[in-house]
């Protein structure tokens, strides 16, 4: 079962590993790396609205590497409480708060300082800084109140985690009942072989 | 993507925790064109996915 890393995965290098690779995205969203980052991908290869993306801060733009588009799963509704699992620099978690309005709430959780910084500024720069919370931690252990939200967004993050049914747990915890999970993210048809999966360096790619 | 589920095991996770209506509602070629998709996404058949459920 995919849904726990192999015992052989040391979570500490794991982590760290992915840490880096976002820091450095955060950096250089330019540079060279093995996925697709920015609004011309999100625009072309997953249907974001370009003239909505254009109207956010680039720093929350050009590094985003999601992998879907929660906003196409469901309504974010005014008022509602939005939680954004690995927010990175906040292009989705913007777009939610937009959405939710000054009666609502948009807290993002992420584990990679620079994103962090990256999207609290964006919020900022976007006006919307009263609606955005942005909070450090993982999908494992998510700083958020029981049963506080209603809707949780999540967009090429959860496959990173070493412990699925922990995340998933969490998201469980936090959401309201009748609470909905806006989920992008990898996927594979077949589970990879146990090589694969205990190679650190292709989990971040 | 080493750590990606297998689509069936996604929707089984999600019913085992309690979601209600766990389904993929979209797909995406969210590797295309990139070095990922050229040196592994064809050997692990790796794709991306929007996946909707509720508590």
């Amino acid at each position: 079962m995919a849904a726990t890393c192999p015992d052989n995965l040391d979570v500490d290098i794991l982590r760290e590993k992915i840490r880096a690779t976002y820091d450095r995205v955060a950096h250089q969203p330019h540079g060279e790396y093995h996925f697709h980052r920015g609004i011309d991908y999100a625009c072309t290869l997953l249907g974001y609205d370009r003239a909505e993306l254009e109207s956010l801060p680039l720093s929350s733009v050009e590094p985003f590497a999601g992998v879907g588009n929660p906003h196409r799963i469901g309504t974010i509704q005014p008022g509602q409480s939005v939680l954004d699992v690995g927010c990175g620099a906040g292009m989705d978690l913007l777009l939610a708060a937009r959405r939710t309005g000054p009666t609502g709430r948009a807290i993002g959780v992420d584990m990679t300082p620079a994103m962090c910084e990256r999207a609290r500024a964006a919020a900022t720069e976007a006006g919307v800084d009263e609606i955005v919370d942005i909070r450090a931690g993982t999908a494992e252990k998510l700083p958020v109140d029981d049963a506080s939200i209603d809707a949780v967004m999540s967009n090429g993050v959860l496959n990173l985690s070493p412990d699925k049914k922990a995340a998933f747990g969490e998201v469980f915890r936090v959401l309201k009942p009748g609470g909905q999970l806006f989920l992008a993210d990898v996927v594979v048809q077949r589970e990879l072989s146990l090589d694969a999966r205990s190679d650190v360096d292709l989990w971040a790619a | 993507m080493a750590g990606a589920l297998p689509e069936a095991e996604l929707i089984e996770l999600t019913q085992t925790i309690g979601f209600k209506d766990g389904r993929i509602v979209e797909r995406f070629k969210a590797f295309q064109g990139t070095s990922a998709e050229a040196k592994l996404s064809a050997d692990l058949l790796v794709g991306s996915v929007n996946f909707y459920a509720r508590k």
